[in-house]
């Protein structure tokens, strides 16, 4: 035995925990060791020490205040570890509850959202489509109002035929117009109209005049055309 | 002995002469009365392991509480043939290690004298039966008590936890292997190093033997 495997021996010897082979062997170690012996007496001086403290700390009155403390906790006993899970348990499922409702809100805020918006993108293709339809590409914004013109037609002839031809003329006219028509002596035949309409069909009706006017101008006694717009 | 009434109902005077484990079997069955008698036989002895084991004076008063109250709830645990001492030290060292790990151990400012029964010398350490007659020689005793009580702080804890076991509070190897769940073997080991770091710190600040 060396004295390292000597020292750990040394203690239980002194406890009398030591079977009696080992014990044998610390004291046939110890008896050829000065240094151990050295070390077993100062060590025999702690356990003495330590064993003749009386580590009791009794404070005057301390004892039956938790007593009383204990009894009083045994009679209203605060709530158990079974009672705190219960509670947790309750604290958390709310707080789940909580979790899903708000986890549903968000998600029907945002199923609602994209059907909505879905809805609103479809409304506005179509109706966009409907404009363009209506507006060729290259017209901006939603159909303005067609212009529209006004005009005065007065025609005198000798020949009956060109006035007929002159008011055939405003037989389809969509506008509005007024017609005067007389007849003098079967000699000269007058024609004044008044008219209003769109301007692309006064443009239209205004070549057929000239055609009519540059036709017949032999026998035009009286030949007035005007426009204007509104 | 008088009649003790710790709580507002008398306990018959046969009990006090009791063992532990008697008083144990009727906590068992229900009755505080001999749940107050444990009190008061342990209170002392276990505030003293508190403080031992923490390192703070002002420890004992509600981990003594939390024992007894463990005592009362795990009554039902309590083998009938088993000691009563290891099984109240383990819920108390348990405690005290929960304490130790729940919070920095505090320095120890406790006064080093306070009003004791005549003829003890009670110090922050406990007390030491005086046969001093002189004031000096109360006053090498006081020192000598307080450099034991810095050098026990200076042990590792496991081996701290031995020395307090085995030669404060005078458990068997047995009981404080129960105590601590760990091999006799293993607590006569831990008990060596303990003393051994004991003797060490001690033998540095005397000259001649230990009283």
């Amino acid at each position: 035995m060396n004295c390292a495997e000597a020292r750990e021996g040394l203690s239980a010897a002194l406890d009398g925990a030591l079977g009696a082979e080992e014990l044998r062997a610390v004291e046939a170690h110890a008896a050829s060791c000065a240094e151990c012996r050295r070390v077993r007496d100062e060590l025999a001086d702690v356990r003495r020490l330590l064993r003749g403290v009386d580590d009791a700390d009794d404070v005057p009155g301390r004892t039956a205040a938790i007593g009383r403390g204990v009894l009083a906790a045994i009679a209203h006993p605060p709530p158990t570890e079974a009672d705190l899970d219960r509670s947790r348990a309750e604290r958390s499922g709310i707080a789940r509850r909580m979790v899903w409702t708000l986890v549903g809100g968000v998600v029907a805020a945002v199923l609602l959202s994209v059907i909505v918006g879905t809805a609103l993108t479809i409304w506005w293709v179509r109706h966009w489509s409907g404009l363009r339809a209506a507006n060729p590409p290259g017209a901006s914004g939603p159909a303005a109002p067609a212009p529209r013109s006004r005009g005065r037609l007065i025609v005198s002839a000798k020949d009956r035929g060109v006035r007929d031809q002159a008011l055939a003329l405003f037989k389809d006219w969509s506008g509005d117009i007024r017609v005067d028509q007389a007849d003098t002596d079967n000699r000269l035949f007058s024609l004044t109209v008044d008219f209003r309409g769109q301007s692309d069909e006064v443009e239209r009706l205004k070549r057929r005049l000239s055609d009519l006017h540059d036709a017949n101008a032999s026998v035009l006694m009286r030949w007035e055309f005007s426009i204007t717009s509104d | 002995m008088s009649e003790y009434a710790p709580g507002n109902e008398t306990v018959p005077l046969d009990w006090a002469s009791e063992s532990d484990e008697a008083q144990m079997l009727r906590v068992q069955a229900g009755d505080t009365r001999a749940l107050e008698l444990l009190i008061q036989r342990w209170s002392p002895r276990l505030a003293g392991l508190f403080y031992r084991l923490t390192g703070d004076p002002h420890a004992g008063e509600d981990l003594l509480q939390e024992t007894f109250l463990r005592v009362w709830s795990a009554r039902a645990s309590f083998q009938r043939e088993a000691r009563f001492s290891p099984w109240l030290h383990a819920i108390a060292r348990n405690l005290a290690a929960d304490r130790l790990r729940s919070r920095e151990r505090k320095p120890l400012h406790r006064a080093l004298s306070t009003a004791g029964p005549a003829g003890a010398t009670t110090t922050l350490l406990g007390k030491i039966p005086d046969s001093a007659t002189t004031p000096f020689a109360a006053a090498s005793r006081l020192e000598l008590l307080a450099r034991l009580d810095e050098a026990l702080r200076g042990v590792p804890e496991p081996y701290r936890e031995a020395v307090v076991l085995c030669d404060l509070q005078r458990l068997s190897y047995e009981d404080a292997a129960q105590v601590l769940g760990v091999p006799a073997k293993t607590v006569s080991s831990r008990l060596a190093r303990g003393r051994e770091h004991l003797r060490t710190a001690l033998a540095a600040c005397r000259s001649g033997p230990l009283p």
